[in-house]
C-alpha cells in the first residue's frame, strides 16, 4: 500500500536544471514512481533561458544569446528524447529536434590590432562525426586518444583557416604517426615478453628515426617522473623533452610570425597548447586523482602565464573570447577577468575536442519555443503538475536539521476559477511563451494587464497568498533548482545548519548580464559584413559578443519581415545594477551602435552615427527609434549568471550531497561536474538530482561527469 | 483512523564527486567507454547494419593502410622507410611560410600526442614493474638505466652497442636475432655476467644486423642490443 | 530512385570517353595480320563501355590544372590495358559474354584471344611512352613505376581470386576479399588513373605523395566492386544459368563470405559441396537456395550498406586527396562519380 504510493517531488524552479530533472523522474519507464510538481515564478519556464514572443510582431525576446555547443551531449539527449516523445505531426513548424537545432560551423573572434584597429577572425570548424546526443558506441570522443586526435585536427583547422582566410578547410584525419608511435610503444612494452626478438627488431628500426629518439627520451623522462611520483618534484627532468622542443619551435616560429599577423594568431593557439601541456605535467595533473580540479585555484590567464605562455598570447582574442563566452568578469568589471584554470581547460577540451556534428548549434526559434515549450508539453502529458506564479521564499528545516520540512511559497497570482494556467500561445503554428503573462486567464487580469504587471521583476511584491508546503503532505522530496542568485535568501536555515552551505555562499558569486536585439531593414551583408553568418566574441565593451540571428526571421510574425536580426550581449557591471540599470543598458546599446558597430557593419554608420532608419518596426527619428527595439538588464537574483571563479568551484554543493536527506539541488551553480554557467551544466545537474532521488541515471551515463 | 504517511529518505549516494583522474580516463579506452544509450532504455539505439558498416569500414581502412606500408617497401620507389614520417624530410625543404607553419605545428602536436599516449601505456606497464621507492638522492641520478659494459667474442669484424630504453637493472639478455625475418643467419648468444654483457659471434656467422633485448627481473625490456656482423672483407651484408 | 538535379558525371564521361576513343584509334594498328590479331584487339574497345578509368585520369589531371590533352594518351594507355586484362579475365573466368556479345575466346578460340590480350597489354605501353616524352624525366620514371606496380597488384589480386577457386576449401574472410579487390580492381579502376592524372598535373608540378590517392582509390574501387557484385545477383531479366552468374561461378563475393560465416554445420556442408563442383555440375536449386538465404539473413542488405559506407569513406578521402586543388567541373566529376554508381544502378 504505502510502498505503492508515488513519491511526491517538489521541484522549485523551471529552468534547464529543474525541467530536465522532471523529465528524468517522469520517464514512462519508471511507471509513475514519482509524482512531480514544478513550482515556477511568473508565467513561463526557462529561467535564464526563458524567452517571450511580443504580441504585435511575434518577435522573439531573449535574456541574452544562447548558443548550444556541439559537446552538450546530455542537453541534446534530453532534447532529442523530448522531441521524439512529443512526436509532432507532419507540417509542424518545428517537428523534430534537428529542425529545431541547426549546426553552425563558423566561430569568430575580434582581435585588436592597434589602438583603434580591430580585425575579425572567422574560423571554420569542420563538421565532426556523429551528432550530439548520439549514443557513444565505437567512436567515443571522450577517450584521451580521442581528445588528442581532435587536438591535431584543431591545430590543422586553425592553420588552414588562416591560410585560406576562412574558407572551408578539408577534413583532416589523424595521420599514421600517432598510431605508429603508440603501436611502437605497445609492442615495446606490452608485448615484449611474448615476442622479444621481434620487439628488438622494431625498436631498432624505429630507433633509427629522429622521432624514435624522441620517443626514447620521452620514455626516459616519463620513467623519471613515474619513479618519483611526488608532484612538484623533479620538474626539471620532466621538462627535458618538452622544454628544448618548445624553445626550438618557439624560436623557429617567432622569427617568422612577427611579419605576419595572421600566422601570429596560430602561434598564439600553439603557445596556449604548449603552456597547457607543460603546466599539466609540472603540476602533476596527469597523475592526480583530482584531474584538472587541481588547477581550479588559479586564474586561467595567470596560470598560462606562469607556464610560459607569452603575454601577447594571454592578451589575445583567443583567450579574451573564452572569458567573454563565460561572462568571466568579477563584479561584471571587465578589468577583473577571473576564470578557474581547471574548468577553463576542461571546458575548452570538451568544446573543441568532443563536439559532434558542429561546434555550435543554433536554435531556430526562441529558446523558450525550442526547448521549454516542447518540454512543457511532454511533461504536461506525463502528468507533471505545473504551479505557475509560485515563487519560493524559504526552505524550512526540521528541528533536528536532518531534512527539509517546509517550503514557503508566495502565490503571485491566481488563475480564474481554479483552472490550470495554459501558458503557451501559437505563433505561426508554433507553441510559444508570450513575453508577458496571459492576463485574461488570471483573476483581476484586466487590471494586471493594464499596468503590464511583470511577476519576474525583482521588486514585484504582489502576493495573493502564502502557501506553506509540508513534507509528507505536499512533498516527499524537494529539489531546489532556482538560479543561484536566489539561493542564499531561500536557504538561510540550511546555511545556518551546515558549514558546507555557508562555505558555498561565501565563495560562489554571480554577475549580471545585459543584452540587446535589433531588427534591421537591410541585411548585414549589404551593410558591409563580409563573412558568413557568425557568432563572434572578443570585441569592445559594453557589448563584446555579437550573433547573427537571421534564421529567426521566418519564425517571427512581422507585418513586413525585417532583413536582419542581431543579438549583442555582455556582462553588466555591478556598479550599473541599481535603479537605472535598464536605462544604462539602453544608453550603452545606443552608444555601441553609434560608435562601435561600424566595425562589423561599416555601411550602417555615417559621420553622424548609426543610421537609425535601418531599425525595423520603429517610429520617430534618430535615437528615439531604438525605443522600439529590445534590450534587457538581467539584474534580478535568478537572472544573474554564475561565475567560475578560481578557488570557489570545490565549494559548490553537489546534487548528490545527502546532508538533508529528502532534498537535492540542481542548477549550473551546483557541483555538477562541469562548473561553468551553461545549458549543459544545468542539464547535468538535473540528471544528477534525478539520480540522487532515484538511483538512475547511473553516473557513468551522465556524459562528461567523470571527466578529468 | 488516519494513517500517518512515512517520511521518505534519500538513499546515500555511492559518491558525491566525479572521478577526475586522468588515469581513469585512460583506462576507459575506446572499447570500454561510457555505455551507449540511456539507462532507462530510451534513445540511442543504433541499427545493426550501421555499426556493422562502421566497423567494416574501419577494418577496410586499416587494410589499405597496411597495403600502403608494405607496398611502399616492396616497390622501393620510396626512400623513406616509414610513410607517416615523411614530413620530417619535407620540413627541411619546404620553402613557403604557411607550409612551414603547418609542418611545425604538426610536428609539435604529433610529438605531444605521443607523449601523452606514452604516459598511459607506460603507466599500465610499470604498474607491476615499478622499482622500490627511490631515495631522495636518486632523483639526481641520470634518467637512463645502468648500461652494462659490452664484451664481444668474435673472430670477425663486429660493431655492437646497447641503448637503454628506461632506468632499470638488466637481469638477462635475449639472443640476438637477425634484423630481417628472412635473413638466414642463426641467432647470436648473449648473456649477462657480473654486469658485463657478453655477445658471442661464432666464426662464419652470416653478415648482417642482429638485435636483442635486455630484460629486467619482471621480463620487461629495459634496453636494446644491436650488433652488426661484417663479412671477412669488411663489407656489410 | 534518386533523381539528380544536375548530372555532373555523364557529360564528363561522354566528353573524355570520346576524347580517349579518338586518341586510342591511332594506337590500334590497321595493318596485317588483321583477322587474327588487330581486329580482335580492336573488338572490345569498339564495344563501348563507360570509359570510367580514362575519364578519371583526364579529370584528375584537369583538376590539377592540366589541359585534357596532356593526359589523354595516359588515359588511352589505361583503357588499352583494361581491355587487355578483360580478355585474359574472360578466359580465366570462362565467361561467355562481354558487353552484350560473345567473349573474344569464344569467338576466336583461346589461343588467339590470349595472344591478342598479350599484344594489347604490351601495346598499352606505347601511349605511356609518348606521354613520358612530354614530361620531365623524373616524373616519367614515376609513371612507369606506377604502371609496373599497378600491373603487379592486378595480377596478384587476380591470382588470389583464382586461387580461391582452385581451392574451394580455403576459408576467405571479408578482409581477404577486400585485399583481393584492392589489388585486382582498385589499382586499375581508381588508384592508378588518379595518380597518373595527378602526375601529369600542372598546379602541383606533377609531384604527388608516395601514398597519394591509394586510400581514395581503394574505397572508391571497393564500393564500386561490391555494388557490381550485388547488381549481378539482382538481374531480374535473365533466367537459368544467365541469372546470377557470380553464384553459378561460386565467386567469393562479400555476400557469400558473409553467409559462410553464419552457416551452421549442415549448411556449411552443402556450401562446401557446391563450391567443390564445377560450374556445369552445379544445380539451380543450390543457386536459388544461396540467393534466398542471402536475402533472408540480410547478407545482401549488409553488403549494400557496406558499399554505401565505403562510398562515403571514398568521398571523405576524396576531400582530403583533392584538398589542394580549387573547385572545378573535373573535381566535382570525380567526387560525384563515387556515388554515381548507386544513384543510377549502373
Amino acid at each position: 500500500m504505502d510502498k505503492a504510493r508515488p513519491k511526491k517531488v517538489a521541484i522549485f524552479g523551471g529552468g534547464c536544471a529543474g525541467v530536465s530533472a522532471a523529465f528524468e523522474l517522469t520517464r514512462p519507464e519508471r511507471n509513475g514512481e514519482f509524482e512531480v510538481t514544478l513550482y515556477q515564478m511568473g508565467w513561463r519556464l526557462g529561467g535564464k533561458g526563458a524567452s517571450g514572443r511580443d504580441a504585435a510582431t511575434g518577435r522573439i525576446e531573449e535574456h541574452g544569446l544562447h548558443l548550444w555547443m556541439g559537446f552538450y551531449e546530455n542537453a541534446f539527449r534530453f532534447m532529442r528524447d523530448c522531441y521524439a516523445e512529443l512526436d509532432r505531426p507532419a507540417g509542424h513548424p518545428l517537428r523534430t529536434w534537428d529542425e529545431a537545432f541547426v549546426p553552425d560551423n563558423y566561430v569568430g573572434v575580434t582581435e585588436k590590432l592597434g589602438d583603434s584597429q580591430w580585425a575579425n577572425w572567422a574560423a571554420f570548424f569542420p563538421p565532426s562525426a556523429g551528432l550530439p546526443g548520439d549514443p557513444l558506441s565505437g567512436q567515443n570522443p571522450f577517450s584521451v586518444s580521442g581528445y588528442l586526435a581532435h587536438c591535431m585536427r584543431l591545430l590543422h583547422t586553425l592553420m588552414l583557416s588562416v591560410q585560406d582566410r576562412g574558407h572551408e578547410p578539408p577534413n583532416i584525419k589523424d595521420t599514421g604517426v600517432t598510431q605508429a608511435a603508440s603501436q611502437l610503444v605497445t609492442s615495446l612494452l606490452s608485448c615484449a615478453t611474448k615476442d622479444t626478438l621481434g620487439t628488438a627488431r622494431r625498436a631498432v628500426k624505429y630507433g633509427q628515426l629522429a622521432v624514435g629518439t624522441l620517443i626514447l627520451e620521452a620514455i626516459n623522462t616519463l620513467q623519471t617522473l613515474l619513479g618519483a611520483l611526488r608532484p612538484g618534484q623533479n620538474a626539471a627532468a620532466t621538462q627535458s623533452l618538452l622544454d628544448p622542443l618548445a624553445i626550438t619551435i618557439r624560436r623557429f616560429l617567432e622569427n617568422m610570425v612577427i611579419t605576419d599577423p595572421e600566422t601570429r594568431r596560430i602561434w598564439e593557439v600553439i603557445d596556449v597548447v604548449l603552456a597547457i601541456v607543460r603546466g599539466v605535467l609540472r603540476e602533476g595533473v596527469l597523475f592526480s586523482p583530482r584531474g584538472f580540479d587541481l588547477l581550479d585555484k588559479y586564474d586561467w590567464r595567470e596560470w598560462l602565464l606562469s607556464h610560459g605562455a607569452a603575454q601577447a598570447t594571454i592578451d589575445s582574442a583567443f583567450i579574451r573570447g573564452s572569458y567573454d563566452l563565460l561572462f568571466a568578469f568579477e563584479e561584471g568589471d571587465v578589468n577583473l577577468p577571473s576564470l578557474a584554470a581547471g574548468q577553463a581547460i576542461r571546458g575548452a577540451m570538451r568544446m573543441f575536442f568532443t563536439y559532434r556534428g558542429a561546434l555550435f548549434w543554433k536554435m531556430q526559434a526562441g529558446m523558450g519555443d525550442v526547448v521549454f515549450a516542447p518540454a512543457y508539453e511532454v511533461l504536461k502529458r506525463r502528468g507533471v503538475k505545473f504551479e505557475f506564479f509560485h515563487r519560493l521564499e524559504k526552505l524550512g528545516l526540521s528541528a533536528d536539521k536532518s531534512h527539509v520540512e517546509t517550503a514557503t511559497v508566495t502565490v503571485q497570482a491566481e488563475v480564474k476559477e481554479g483552472a490550470d494556467y495554459d501558458p503557451l500561445v501559437p505563433v505561426k503554428g508554433l507553441p510559444c511563451w508570450p513575453a508577458l503573462p496571459q492576463y485574461d486567464q488570471l483573476k483581476y487580469g484586466t487590471q494586471l494587464g493594464k499596468k503590464r504587471w511583470n511577476p519576474e521583476e525583482p521588486d514585484d511584491d504582489r502576493s495573493v497568498s502564502i502557501k506553506t508546503l509540508k513534507v509528507t503532505e505536499d512533498f516527499d522530496f524537494a529539489m531546489l533548482a532556482v538560479g543561484y542568485g536566489a539561493v542564499p535568501g531561500i536557504s538561510e536555515e540550511l546555511i545556518a545548519a551546515e558549514p558546507a552551505w555557508q562555505r558555498m555562499v561565501d565563495s560562489v558569486q554571480t554577475v549580471a548580464t545585459q543584452a540587446f536585439q535589433v531588427w534591421l531593414d537591410e541585411n548585414v551583408d549589404d551593410l558591409g559584413w563580409q563573412h558568413p553568418p557568425i557568432n563572434i566574441s572578443g570585441y569592445v565593451e559594453p557589448f563584446d559578443t555579437w550573433a547573427d540571428m537571421r534564421q529567426l526571421i521566418e519564425k517571427e510574425d512581422w507585418p513586413t519581415d525585417p532583413k536582419a536580426i542581431a543579438y549583442f550581449c555582455s556582462v553588466l557591471p555591478d556598479t550599473q545594477c541599481g535603479e537605472g540599470a535598464d536605462a544604462a543598458v539602453r544608453d550603452g546599446a545606443i552608444n555601441f551602435l553609434n560608435r562601435d558597430v561600424a566595425h562589423f557593419w561599416p555601411d550602417a554608420v555615417t559621420n553622424e552615427g548609426f543610421r537609425w532608419e535601418l531599425l525595423s518596426g520603429a517610429e520617430g527619428t534618430g535615437e528615439a527609434r531604438f525605443e522600439s527595439q529590445f534590450w534587457t538588464a538581467n539584474t534580478s537574483p535568478t537572472e544573474r549568471y554564475v561565475l567560475s571563479l578560481p578557488g570557489t568551484l570545490d565549494q559548490r554543493i553537489s546534487p548528490l550531497d545527502n546532508r538533508f536527506d529528502n532534498f537535492t539541488v540542481a542548477g549550473d551553480w551546483t557541483g555538477c561536474g562541469h562548473m561553468a554557467g551553461c545549458v549543459e551544466a544545468a542539464v547535468m545537474s538535473g540528471l544528477l538530482a534525478a539520480s540522487a532521488l532515484s538511483g538512475t541515471p547511473h553516473l557513468s551515463h551522465i556524459i562528461g561527469y567523470d571527466h578529468p | 483512523m488516519t494513517q500517518s504517511k512515512e517520511r521518505l529518505r534519500r538513499a546515500d549516494p555511492d559518491r558525491t564527486q566525479p572521478y577526475r583522474s586522468m588515469m581513469h580516463a585512460f583506462g576507459k579506452g575506446e572499447a570500454g567507454g561510457p555505455p551507449g544509450g540511456h539507462p532507462l532504455g530510451i534513445g540511442g539505439a543504433v541499427s545493426a547494419g550501421q555499426s556493422y558498416a562502421d566497423r567494416a569500414v574501419q577494418e577496410a581502412s586499416d587494410l589499405v593502410d597496411r597495403h600502403i606500408r608494405t607496398g611502399a617497401a616492396k616497390t622501393e620507389q620510396i626512400d623513406n622507410s616509414f610513410q607517416g614520417m615523411s614530413w620530417l624530410s619535407t620540413l627541411a625543404q619546404s620553402q613557403d611560410l604557411a607550409g612551414l607553419m603547418t609542418q611545425a605545428t604538426k610536428a609539435y602536436s604529433e610529438i605531444t600526442t605521443m607523449w601523452v599516449e606514452l604516459a598511459a601505456t607506460i603507466r599500465d606497464h610499470l604498474a607491476n614493474t615499478r622499482a622500490p621507492a627511490q631515495t631522495d638522492g636518486a632523483q639526481n641520478a641520470a634518467p637512463a638505466g645502468e648500461t652494462p659494459v659490452l664484451r664481444l667474442r668474435a673472430s670477425c669484424m663486429v660493431e655492437a652497442r646497447v641503448d637503454m630504453l628506461r632506468p632499470g637493472t638488466p637481469e638477462r639478455a635475449t639472443q640476438l636475432a637477425p634484423e630481417e625475418a628472412d635473413q638466414t643467419g642463426s641467432n647470436l648468444a648473449a648473456r649477462l655476467e657480473d654486469g658485463h654483457l657478453v655477445v658471442t659471434v661464432p666464426a662464419g656467422q652470416t653478415p648482417g644486423r642482429y638485435n636483442g633485448l635486455l630484460l629486467d627481473g619482471s621480463g620487461g625490456p629495459v634496453g636494446v642490443i644491436m650488433a652488426e656482423v661484417f663479412a671477412d672483407d669488411g663489407s656489410a651484408a | 530512385m534518386n533523381v539528380q538535379a544536375f548530372d555532373t558525371v555523364t557529360p564528363v564521361l561522354e566528353e573524355y570517353g570520346s576524347l580517349t576513343r579518338a586518341a586510342m584509334d591511332a594506337y590500334l594498328p590497321k595493318w596485317e595480320p588483321r583477322a587474327y590479331l588487330y581486329d580482335p584487339i580492336a573488338d572490345y574497345p569498339a564495344r563501348g563501355g563507360k570509359m570510367m578509368r580514362p575519364s578519371i585520369c583526364i579529370a584528375t589531371a584537369a583538376a590539377f590544372g592540366a589541359p585534357p590533352e596532356r593526359a589523354v594518351k595516359a588515359a588511352v594507355s589505361i583503357e588499352m590495358l583494361h581491355n587487355a586484362l578483360l580478355i585474359h579475365d574472360d578466359i580465366e573466368d570462362e565467361s561467355e559474354e562481354r558487353r552484350g556479345a560473345a567473349t573474344l575466346h569464344v569467338k576466336h578460340g583461346t589461343a588467339l584471344a590470349l595472344n591478342a590480350g598479350d599484344a594489347l597489354a604490351m601495346m598499352s605501353m606505347r601511349p605511356l611512352f609518348d606521354t613520358a616524352r612530354s614530361i620531365a624525366p623524373n616524373l616519367a620514371m614515376g609513371l612507369f613505376q606506377d604502371f609496373e606496380r599497378m600491373g603487379r597488384e592486378s595480377a596478384e589480386g587476380q591470382a588470389m581470386e583464382l586461387g580461391w577457386r582452385a581451392d574451394p576449401t580455403v576459408r576467405v574472410t571479408r578482409n581477404d576479399y577486400l585485399e583481393m579487390v584492392l589489388k585486382k580492381t582498385c589499382w586499375l579502376a581508381g588508384i592508378f588513373p588518379t595518380r597518373l592524372g595527378a602526375m601529369l598535373g600542372l598546379s602541383n608540378n606533377g609531384v604527388i605523395a608516395p601514398d597519394a590517392f591509394i586510400r581514395f582509390g581503394f574505397f572508391f574501387g571497393a564500393a564500386f566492386q561490391i555494388h557490381d557484385d550485388v547488381m549481378n545477383l539482382q538481374e531480374r531479366d535473365a533466367y537459368g544459368k544467365e541469372m546470377c552468374g557470380d553464384l553459378w561461378e561460386a565467386k567469393r563475393t562479400l555476400m557469400l563470405i558473409d553467409l559462410a560465416e553464419q552457416f551452421g554445420d549442415a549448411d556449411t556442408a552443402r556450401l562446401q559441396k557446391f563450391l567443390a563442383q564445377t560450374r556445369e555440375t552445379r544445380e539451380e536449386t543450390d543457386v536459388l537456395w544461396l540467393l534466398d538465404v542471402m536475402h533472408e539473413t540480410g547478407a545482401l542488405d549488409r553488403a549494400i550498406n557496406f558499399a554505401k559506407a565505403l562510398a562515403q569513406a571514398a568521398v571523405a578521402e576524396f576531400d582530403q586527396a583533392f584538398a589542394s586543388v580549387p573547385a572545378s567541373r573535373d573535381k566535382t566529376f570525380i567526387r560525384d562519380l563515387t556515388t554515381w554508381t548507386f544513384q543510377r544502378g549502373h
